[in-house]
């Protein structure tokens, strides 16, 4: 079996004349994946290539190993979670998850019981007698969850499947994507744009700007190459403008911004982050300046991503 | 509400094959798009005639003596090949297509045009199907509903007609082809009304769009052509009449109703002076053609939009 699940080489997708995807040359590691970047980077229009729904421009895709376009063979071992909240607003959540099993391949007699197993897993089976017109966006999104589960692919894409959700059902989400990762050793592309979402699931990561693989890997190896360049660091103390004198000293020092809307704020760009943060400590001691809170943007994962993005 | 609360068996059974799958298509469609009170409306409203020819016949075997009946069920009704043939002209004539023409539209226009709008195809897409299967899927629950304007009213009169007209076994050996014939003419009309269903349905997101368009290309050219021909006397122009080259292909496929009968005249006047076996090849390569479109469609479908 390869390390990596996905493969792509130059993919180009064109809308007419705007390009959604522009020769993106990845690999995806097994195991839980976020596919990052905001919208219209092209996360869509990747999982839908990925997924068959969608034919490439030009390039090449591959899922573990196999050409993806036209090929039911190698869709035996994906689910898809689609983005969309619309399905089929008719039927019960039950018969819904039991028709995709059927057409997925499993028996009549079997995809009942299949779709009941699917929907338990995502805790639905409460509501799974009800007609989807009555679900609630969290509902909606673990029925997808469910038919995309229910013939036990080994690869799961999971377009924006935490969108909409309340705090308790994502937290509930969050742990059943874990669990089908790391317990039942899926693979799973999950893509989202908000990057805290992502970064509850997983520290792997691939980000996507303008459709171009702009960063993959480890959260932390993400954070080195960061590290290259600027870092903001935010401070609160009532000295700022003795904090900021005394900094200007200093040459990796790159600005220093007073926040306008408070009195006690300011935003430092670095380009050697643990260098200042040595230094700062000397400085709050030696110069008796109280600082009462630090905190670093650039730790978050939406700070990673808007820093990577902002260069292209 | 937690996950989790049983454990996860994951399904370890083998999965079917292709025609498995597209019959599961099919079958969830037919569910969807054959359901509910307008269905049932336009299925016996559609049915007129075919409903009427066999209620004449339960009537007539129920209130008239034997012999009575037996004649004028023989003068009226003649042979069951006759008989089914003034019904499906009934039905198909320039005048009447419109019924069963809007009985296909209304429920077959959303088989395509609905999962699009829904972004449904992102759901049937990811499964381990082809557009292929997808389309295959689709047509034949196309034609398992345009089938109940076609073949399941027509049976539905032939076992009446054996069963009340006093018809004897050797009679009913000789008219036995005439089940096959219907179906083969059923077959033809299903085969070309669905295959153009389906391709506006794969034309548009909008389901009534797509069925509205069918109707106008089936209907008008009838109804116009029609009008036209009773001032320039043109043969010819039949074959731009959907109901004319219906009429000559099912008239191919019965034979030549026999023309001395009371029935046998009344044939007559759905006459058509176009050849049916050119008829029958147009209305087949028209339905391949646009089951040609219609997967040409599905496979440069961008779901994604």
């Amino acid at each position: 079996m390869k390390s990596y699940f996905i493969e792509t080489y130059d993919l180009n997708k064109w809308y007419k004349e705007v390009m959604a995807l522009n020769k993106l040359t990845i690999k995806v590691d097994r195991g839980i994946v976020g596919l990052l970047g905001p919208n219209g980077a092209g996360k869509s229009t990747f999982l839908n290539i990925a997924t068959a729904q969608l034919r490439q421009s030009s390039g090449e895709i591959y899922l573990e190993g196999q050409e993806v376009w036209n090929n039911p063979g190698i869709l035996k071992n994906i689910g898809f979670c689609p983005e969309q909240e619309k399905l089929f607003e008719w039927m019960t959540g039950r018969k819904f998850v039991r028709e995709l099993a059927q057409i997925s391949g499993i028996p009549r007699e079997a995809a009942n019981q299949a779709a009941i197993e699917a929907i338990e897993l995502v805790g639905l089976q409460d509501a799974m007698d009800r007609p989807i017109k009555g679900y609630s966006k969290g509902m909606r999104q673990r029925i997808k969850l469910a038919q995309a589960l229910v013939h036990d692919p080994q690869i799961l894409f999971l377009d924006e499947p935490l969108q909409s959700t309340d705090p308790i059902v994502r937290r509930e989400l969050v742990t059943l994507i874990q669990k089908l990762g790391r317990e039942f050793g899926k693979d799973i592309l999950i893509s989202s744009h908000i990057l805290h979402e992502v970064e509850r699931v997983t520290s792997n990561i691939l980000l996507v700007y303008a459709g171009r693989a702009i960063a993959q890997g480890n959260l932390s190896v993400i954070r080195d190459l960061m590290d290259k360049f600027p870092h903001t660091i935010r401070i609160k103390t009532p000295q700022r403008k003795e904090l900021a004198q005394i900094l200007f000293d200093y040459d990796y020092i790159l600005s220093i911004e007073l926040d306008h809307l408070t009195d006690d704020y300011m935003s430092i760009r670095t380009k050697k982050p643990d260098e200042f943060y040595q230094m700062i400590t000397k400085i709050a001691i030696e110069s008796n300046i109280a600082i009462s809170e630090m905190t670093s943007p650039d730790a978050n994962l939406e700070s990673v991503f808007s820093y990577l993005t902002r260069r292209w | 509400m937690s996950v989790f609360d049983r454990s996860y068996r994951t399904y370890e059974g083998e999965l079917k094959g292709r025609w498995y799958k597209i019959w599961a298509i099919a079958k969830s469609t037919f569910r969807v798009q054959f359901s509910g009170k307008k269905a049932i409306f336009l299925m016996i409203f559609c049915n007129l005639p075919v409903l009427a020819f066999t209620l004449m016949l339960v009537f007539m075997a129920i209130f008239l003596p034997a012999g009575v009946g037996n004649l004028v069920l023989g003068e009226l009704f003649e042979s069951l090949d006759l008989a089914l043939y003034l019904i499906i002209m009934f039905s198909f004539n320039a005048g009447s297509i419109f019924m069963p023409t809007v009985f296909i539209a209304a429920l077959n226009s959303g088989t395509i045009s609905n999962d699009k709008k829904h972004n449904a195809l992102a759901l049937y897409m990811a499964k381990p199907i082809d557009r292929l299967d997808y389309g295959i899927g689709k047509f034949i629950s196309v034609m398992m509903v345009s089938s109940f304007v076609t073949y399941i009213p027509w049976f539905m009169f032939m076992v009446s007609f054996t069963l009340l007209a006093g018809v004897s076994g050797a009679e009913f050996l000789q008219t036995f082809w005439v089940y096959f014939a219907a179906f083969g003419a059923a077959m033809v009309i299903n085969l070309f009304f669905g295959s153009i269903t389906l391709l506006f349905s794969s034309m548009t997101k909008q389901s009534i769009l797509g069925g509205i368009l069918m109707i106008l290309i089936i209907f008008l050219p009838s109804v116009i052509l029609n009008s036209v021909n009773m001032i320039f006397q043109q043969n010819w122009l039949n074959y731009f009449s959907v109901s004319s080259l219906i009429a000559s292909s099912v008239y191919v496929l019965f034979g030549k109703p026999s023309a001395g009968s009371l029935l046998g005249e009344a044939a007559n006047f759905f006459g058509f002076n176009i050849n049916g076996w050119v008829s029958l090849a147009i209305l087949i390569l028209i339905s391949i053609l646009a089951l040609l479109l219609t997967i040409r469609n599905l496979y440069k479908e961008d779901i994604s939009g």
